[in-house]
C-alpha cells in the first residue's frame, strides 16, 4: 500500500511515535529482511524480533497485506497487540505478525477448584489457548464463536460461545444486545462485564458461573448457558444461572446417577442449614425457647450459664471472628495459611468457651453453619449464603421462629424476583421449554 | 424515586421493629423452666403450688409457695426467685386427690387459659401424701423421668392411663363423654407408683379403677400396645393387637351398646401341655366377665369415662346428647363379647387339643 500519496513517510512516522512518546519499550529501527532494508515499529515487551526476523528469512515474503484504509489508530491498535509494522523504503507499509516472547502461562491444573476424577487441565490467561482447549473438549461444528471487542480508551477481547441450537436463542440474543449496546464500555473486572450485561448491581446470589475448568464449561454449554471468555482472565463465564447452580456441581456428572442424587441433597441440606442454623439459635435460646424438647433445653440453659452477653451480641462476635478466620486464610500464601488456622482453631474452640464469652452450643451451631457453607458448590454461591444468614440472625431476633421463617420465605421471593437474561432464577434448568412461565 | 423509595422502605422498617418488643426476651438461662407442677390443698390458703425446676447434672430446684389461686401463688413464686419463671415447659400436673375430690374444673381452667402452658402437658392425681410425692427425687432429674413415666417411647405400659390437659378440658365441657386421670404416689424404688385410674364424673373424683382394670380400660379405647394379661395361673399372654367393633342400637327403654373385641394375642408364658385352645377360651371367658365387671363399675359411678356417649352421638338428638350423662347413660345396657385368636402358630392351627407340636407341624405340611 502505498502511503506517499496524501501524506510523507516523515509525517507518517511522527503520527505513529507519537502517542508512545512515553512507553520507553517503544521501538523503531531499521533491518533487514533479505535484502531490502525496513523500518520496524514495535513494543519490545511483546515482540521478540530477532525471531520473528530469522521466520521471516526462511519463509519468503509473508508481509501481510492490510486492507486500503488503514488509518492511523489502526496501526497504534496494531502495535499494542503486539504487532510488527515494517516499512520500507518505497514507504510501502505491513503489519506483521511477530513472534511474541514466552509471556503467557502453560496449562497447569486448577488453583482455585479441586476436580475430583475429571479433566485436570485449567484455563490460561491468553484467549486462544482457552477457546483451543474448549475446541478440543467439545469437537462439535455447532459450537459457534464470536469474537468481540469492548472499550474504546482499553479494549479488551471478548469471546461469546454457545451450542448453536441448544442454547435458547433469547438468551443469545439477550446477551449480544448488551454487548452491541455497551461496546464502548470498558472492561477491566468482571463487575464491568456483569455491568455491560446489564445485571443487577446488588444480587444476593452470584448471576454469573465462573469455572476454571474447561469440563465444567463443556456442561454449561451443553445446558444451554452461553459462555463469555475474556482475554487475560483464566475463567470462562456461564450465562445466566438458575437456582440449581447453587447445589449442582457439573463434576457430579462423572459420578453413577445415585452418588450424584446423595451428594447434590447433601448440598440442599447444607444450604439449609448454613441460613438457619445461627437464626435458629437465637430462636432457641432467648426468643422461643419452648420449641426445644425439655431436655436439651437444660442442657442448652446449663450451657448459657454464666455467660454476660445476650445471644445475639454472642453471635455476631463469634460470627464475626469465624468471617474474620475465612477472610485472613483465603489469600494468605500457603505457608503461612496454617499457622492461621491453628490460631483461629484456639480461638473459636474451647479457649472462647472457657473463658465463659461464649457457650459450648453456640460454638457447636458456628462450625456446623459455617461447614454446611461450605459445602456448597462455588465460592461465590458460599459468599450470598455467608451474607443472607445474617438477615435470617436478625430477622429471628427481633420476630423469633416467625421472623426466621418470614426470612426464608423473603429469600424465596427475593430469588423467584430475579430474571437473568430472560430466564427466571427459579427455573431449574436454562433451555426448559416453558421458559417464561 | 428510588431513593424516596429507599427512605421509605427504611423508615417503615424501623417502625416496624419498634412494635416486636424484642427488648423483652430473656435468655434461656435466666429462665426457671418447670417442668412439674403440683397442685395441692394449702394449709392456710386455697391453693398450694409446687413446682419442680430442673437443673442439668444437679438436684431439682423445688419452689413452693401458698396463695387463693394458682396464678397469684406462681407470681408470689416469682417474685421470690432469681430467675423468670417460664411454665413453657411444663410437662406434667399433679393434682392432690383432695382438690380432685372438689372438682378440678378451675385447674384445668387455668392451665388452658394461661398462655404459657402448653395443653399436651399431661395430668395425673396423686393419690397419696401429696407434698412427700412431689419432694420424692430418685434420680438427678426427676422432672425428666417423670415425663418418661407417661411416654409412650420411654416407660408407659397399657396398665398406666394417660390424659393430657386438652383432652382434660374437652372432657369435662364434653356432653357425652367424661374421663379417666391416672393416679400416682411417690415409689420405692421408682420414682412414682401407678395406683390407677380416677373416674371423674364432669370434673369430679366419684371412684377409681385398679391397674387390671386400667388394661382394660386402655383396651376399650384402642391404646394396647404390649399390654400383658394373666390368664390363670402360670399362663399369660400378650396383645400384639386389638380390634373393638361398637354396634348401636336405640331401644324403648335406652340406648343399647354391643361390643365385640376382637384380640390378637402370642402367649408368653404356659404350662407343658396346655393348648392353645384352652388358652383362648379360658382367656376369651375371663376377659369376657373382667369387662362385664369393670363395666358395671364405671356404670354404677354414673359417669361415662369410657366414652360411650361419642359412639352414640351420631345417631342421637341434640336433646338426647344434652340429657346423656343425666338420663340416657345410667339407662345404658351394653354387652361385651371378647374373642381371642393366638398368634403362636400363624396357620398351623391345632384342631384337636390332643396333639402335640410336632405332630401339628407334620400335619400343615402335608397340607
Amino acid at each position: 500500500m502505498d502511503v506517499r500519496n496524501d501524506q510523507s513517510l516523515s509525517d507518517l512516522e511522527l503520527q505513529i511515535i507519537t502517542p508512545f512518546e512515553h512507553s520507553s519499550d517503544f521501538v523503531y529501527k531499521s533491518v533487514f529482511i533479505g535484502r531490502e532494508r525496513f523500518m520496524a515499529y514495535y513494543l519490545e515487551s511483546l515482540v521478540d524480533l530477532s525471531k520473528t526476523l530469522s521466520v521471516m528469512n526462511t519463509a519468503d515474503g509473508v508481509m501481510e497485506q492490510g486492507d486500503s484504509a488503514i488509518v492511523i489508530t489502526d496501526i497504534s491498535k496494531a502495535i499494542l497487540q503486539g504487532k510488527l509494522i515494517l516499512f520500507n523504503a518505497e514507504g510501502l507499509m505491513g503489519i506483521t505478525d511477530a513472534e511474541s516472547p514466552d509471556i503467557s502461562r502453560q496449562i497447569t491444573l486448577p488453583a482455585s477448584e479441586n476436580p475430583l476424577q475429571s479433566a485436570f487441565d485449567s484455563y490460561t490467561e491468553d484467549i486462544d489457548k482457552n477457546i483451543g482447549l474448549l475446541r478440543k473438549k467439545i469437537v462439535t461444528s455447532k459450537l459457534v464463536i464470536e469474537h468481540k471487542t469492548t472499550g474504546t480508551e482499553v479494549s479488551k477481547k471478548l469471546a461469546i460461545m454457545y451450542l448453536h441450537g441448544i442454547a435458547p436463542d433469547k438468551v443469545v440474543q439477550a446477551i449480544r444486545t448488551k454487548l452491541e449496546k455497551n461496546s464502548h464500555k470498558e472492561i477491566t473486572t468482571v463487575r464491568d462485564l456483569l455491568a455491560i450485561l446489564g445485571h443487577p448491581k446488588f444480587a444476593l446470589t452470584p448471576t454469573y458461573l465462573s469455572s476454571e475448568l474447561p469440563g465444567d464449561t463443556v456442561q454449561n454449554l451443553r445446558d444451554g448457558k452461553v459462555i463469555i471468555l475474556i482475554d487475560q482472565f483464566s475463567f470462562a463465564f456461564a450465562f445466566p444461572t438458575v437456582i440449581r447452580d447453587l447445589w449442582a456441581s457439573k463434576l457430579d456428572e462423572n459420578y453413577p446417577y445415585l452418588f450424584q442424587l446423595f451428594i447434590r441433597s447433601i448440598r440442599a441440606v447444607g444450604t439449609l442449614f448454613a441460613l438457619t442454623l445461627p437464626g435458629l439459635y437465637i430462636v432457641l435460646n432467648s426468643v422461643n425457647p419452648e420449641l426445644l424438647r425439655i431436655q436439651l433445653a437444660i442442657a442448652v440453659a446449663k450451657s448459657r450459664e454464666g455467660i454476660p452477653y445476650p445471644s445475639l451480641i454472642e453471635l455476631l462476635l463469634v460470627m464475626l471472628l469465624l468471617e474474620m478466620i475465612i477472610e485472613a486464610t483465603i489469600r494468605l500464601p500457603k505457608n503461612i495459611g496454617p499457622t492461621i488456622t491453628m490460631i483461629g482453631g484456639i480461638l473459636l474452640g474451647q479457649a472462647i468457651v472457657q473463658a465463659k464469652l461464649v457457650s459450648n452450643l453456640l460454638i457447636i451451631i458456628l462450625v456446623a453453619s459455617a461447614i454446611a457453607n461450605f459445602v456448597l458448590s462455588g465460592y461465590l454461591n458460599m459468599i450470598g449464603i455467608r451474607l443472607y444468614k445474617y438477615v435470617v440472625i436478625f430477622a429471628s431476633s427481633f420476630f423469633g421462629i416467625w421472623g426466621l421463617e418470614a426470612a426464608m420465605i423473603w429469600l424465596i421471593y427475593y430469588f423467584a424476583s430475579l430474571q437473568i437474561h430472560t430466564v427466571p432464577y427459579l427455573s431449574l434448568s436454562v433451555k426448559g421449554k416453558s421458559l417464561d412461565e | 424515586m428510588k431513593v424516596g423509595f429507599a427512605r421509605t422502605c427504611t423508615l417503615t422498617l424501623s417502625l416496624v421493629l419498634l412494635l416486636t418488643g424484642c427488648w423483652d426476651t430473656k435468655d434461656i438461662n435466666k429462665h426457671y423452666l418447670p417442668a412439674v407442677m403440683g397442685i395441692g390443698k394449702g394449709d392456710s390458703q386455697k391453693y398450694k403450688v409446687i413446682l419442680q425446676i430442673p437443673i442439668a447434672n444437679e438436684k431439682t430446684q423445688i419452689l413452693e409457695k401458698e396463695a387463693e389461686s394458682i396464678s397469684k401463688a406462681i407470681d408470689l413464686i416469682r417474685t421470690d426467685s432469681e430467675k423468670s419463671i417460664d411454665l413453657v415447659h411444663l410437662r406434667l400436673m399433679l393434682i392432690d386427690i383432695q382438690l380432685a375430690q372438689d372438682g378440678i374444673g378451675d385447674i384445668i381452667n387455668f392451665a388452658v387459659r394461661a398462655n404459657d402452658i402448653s395443653i399436651k402437658g399431661l395430668v395425673s392425681i396423686v393419690d397419696g401424701d401429696f407434698d412427700k410425692t412431689l419432694y420424692h427425687q430418685i434420680s438427678p432429674t426427676p422432672e425428666v423421668s417423670s415425663y418418661d413415666f407417661f411416654s409412650e417411647e420411654a416407660g408407659w405400659t397399657p396398665n398406666q392411663s394417660i390424659l393430657r390437659i386438652w383432652e382434660a378440658y374437652r372432657n369435662q365441657e364434653s356432653l357425652s363423654e367424661d374421663m379417666g386421670i391416672p393416679m400416682l404416689k411417690d415409689g420405692k424404688q421408682t420414682l412414682f407408683t401407678f395406683k390407677g385410674t380416677a373416674v371423674m364424673r364432669k370434673d369430679r373424683l366419684v371412684g377409681s379403677l385398679n391397674q387390671e382394670e386400667t388394661l382394660l380400660y386402655n383396651l376399650f379405647k384402642g391404646k394396647y400396645t404390649g399390654g400383658t394379661i394373666e390368664v390363670a395361673k402360670n399362663t399369660s399372654v400378650l396383645i400384639e393387637h386389638a380390634k373393638v367393633n361398637h354396634h348401636t342400637k336405640w331401644t324403648e327403654q335406652g340406648p343399647f351398646l354391643q361390643t365385640d373385641i376382637q384380640l390378637n394375642v402370642v402367649v408368653t408364658e404356659s404350662p407343658h401341655g396346655k393348648s392353645a385352645d384352652i388358652i383362648e377360651k379360658d382367656l376369651s371367658e375371663k376377659l369376657s366377665k373382667q369387662f362385664d365387671q369393670t363395666w358395671k363399675k364405671i356404670h354404677s359411678l354414673k359417669a361415662d369415662a369410657l366414652g360411650i356417649g361419642l359412639i352414640f352421638r351420631p345417631q342421637s338428638k341434640e336433646e338426647k346428647i344434652k340429657e346423656w350423662k343425666t338420663v340416657w347413660f345410667p339407662k345404658l345396657v351394653q354387652k361385651i363379647d371378647v374373642k381371642v385368636n393366638i398368634l403362636n402358630e400363624i396357620y398351623f392351627k391345632e384342631k384337636s387339643s390332643k396333639q402335640n407340636e410336632g405332630d401339628m407341624l407334620k400335619r400343615g405340611t402335608k397340607l
